[in-house]
């Protein structure tokens, strides 16, 4: 378990958000200013990097067959987002604000965009010579859940599970080709898996 | 810790000066000697714990003035991605490095009230002697393609970052009776409007303390 405390600078206009409870009904963008619950200025931002382990997620993978006689197949197999989220534990603050601090403390362990990997994937193959032959593009995040403590500016301390993802990676494996012992865990399952 | 407190203040406050408050009969002699100036109280480390300070003069009447302190220049990402070529062949193509988090320039408070931005950011960029971005202005959340060639077999990451400015900052006043007020102060980051974008090779070194090196260490070494 390690736990940093952050001295957060964020900018008054991520960091004045409205307090709001995630298991209360989401009300009508007219009335959102009628809400009694008061402005979350933060003020830090704690992480308690999580005990489970992180779980390897593909989030994309295409498969592209070219035959003796150049027929082509090309195929998405996973197309699979991982987007960065809050489960806050009674009222919340701004989770995008949030995810902004914890992103720029602990870049190696939170994200704060959602990791689209298909672009990726696509723009790598772009690049391969096209040859007779299955190829496979992969790409693959850590996925990992934290706990997160807000302390607003008022003194208040609003707390909830970030799941988020780190170390990207891309990659293509062309199938029946030994890799060798220096190839990433992912090139070998997305081998074993797709090929 | 009084004492080193004494002394920071007097190198951030250079238009002070020191008013102690004598809180026994018995340290008169310590008042005869705080009356030959703050060099007096470095003097006499012992009996510097039995004194309190109460308020810093000031010989600048009227003016108001701005402090930077522990000004910071980390190189921070913004993109990234790892790749890795097991194609069986070398793949020349736009390597694109993900956008995961965004630096905002802000200025917070913990004391007084917000001082002018402007300002703050000019006493900024002076003190680290580079140009920085404005209060709100945040780095671009577009992905970034950058072409170049990875062998079969090797590792390379692709990244864009930014050279980032932290300090703490303090506006001040002083009376016209002398007396030195704290207006606001806390807390300034921004960042280099100029992006350092490239890849690098995991196999190969990188230029110490480059953000090709920030992204090495970063995006290279792992086990997954």
């Amino acid at each position: 378990m390690k736990t940093t405390m952050i001295a957060v600078a964020v900018a008054a206009l991520a960091a004045m958000t409205a307090c709001t409870a995630t298991d209360s009904p989401t009300p009508p963008a007219s009335s959102a200013a009628a809400s009694p619950q008061a402005a979350c200025r933060l003020d830090r931002v704690t992480l308690t990097t999580g005990t489970a382990p992180a779980e390897q997620v593909l989030t994309a993978v295409r498969r592209i067959k070219v035959a003796d006689t150049a027929e082509y197949e090309n195929t998405v197999l996973i197309d699979q987002p991982v987007v960065p989220t809050v489960s806050w534990t009674g009222p919340g603050a701004d989770t995008q604000a949030v995810l902004e601090a914890l992103a720029l403390q602990h870049g190696d362990e939170v994200a704060a965009a959602p990791h689209q990997g298909l672009p990726s994937v696509d723009a790598f193959l772009s690049g391969i010579e096209s040859k007779a032959g299955t190829l496979i593009g992969y790409a693959a995040v850590m996925r990992q859940s934290h706990t997160v403590t807000v302390t607003c500016a008022d003194g208040r301390s609003l707390s909830g599970a970030v799941t988020s993802w780190s170390r990207p990676d891309i990659g293509a494996v062309r199938c029946g080709l030994d890799l060798g012992a220096d190839a990433p865990a992912v090139a070998l399952r997305a081998q074993r898996e797709f090929c | 810790m009084r004492l080193r407190w004494a002394n920071t203040a007097a190198a951030l406050f250079p238009n002070a000066i020191w008013r102690i408050e004598v809180r026994t009969l018995s340290k008169v002699l310590l008042a005869v000697a705080l009356a030959f100036g703050a060099s007096a109280i470095t003097a006499a480390p012992a009996a510097a714990e039995d004194v309190t300070p109460m308020a810093l003069l000031c010989d600048n009447l009227g003016e108001t003035w701005y402090t930077m302190t522990n000004v910071s220049k980390p190189k921070e990402l913004t993109h990234g991605e790892r790749y890795y070529n097991g194609s069986g062949s070398n793949v020349t193509t736009s390597f694109v490095a993900k956008h995961h988090s965004t630096i905002t320039a802000s200025i917070s408070v913990t004391a007084g009230v917000k001082a002018e931005a402007g300002t703050i950011f000019a006493k900024l960029e002076a003190s680290a002697s580079v140009t920085v971005a404005g209060e709100y202005a945040s780095t671009s959340g577009t992905d970034v393609g950058i072409t170049a060639t990875l062998p079969h077999g090797k590792y390379l990451v692709a990244y864009r970052g930014y050279l980032t400015v932290s300090a703490n900052w303090g506006k001040y006043y002083c009376t016209t009776s002398g007396t030195m007020q704290t207006k606001g102060e806390g807390a300034v980051k921004s960042w280099n409007e100029v992006p350092e974008t490239g890849v690098q090779r995991c196999d190969l070194s990188a230029p110490s303390g480059s953000m090709a090196s920030v992204a090495k260490a970063r995006l290279c070494d792992g086990t997954w």
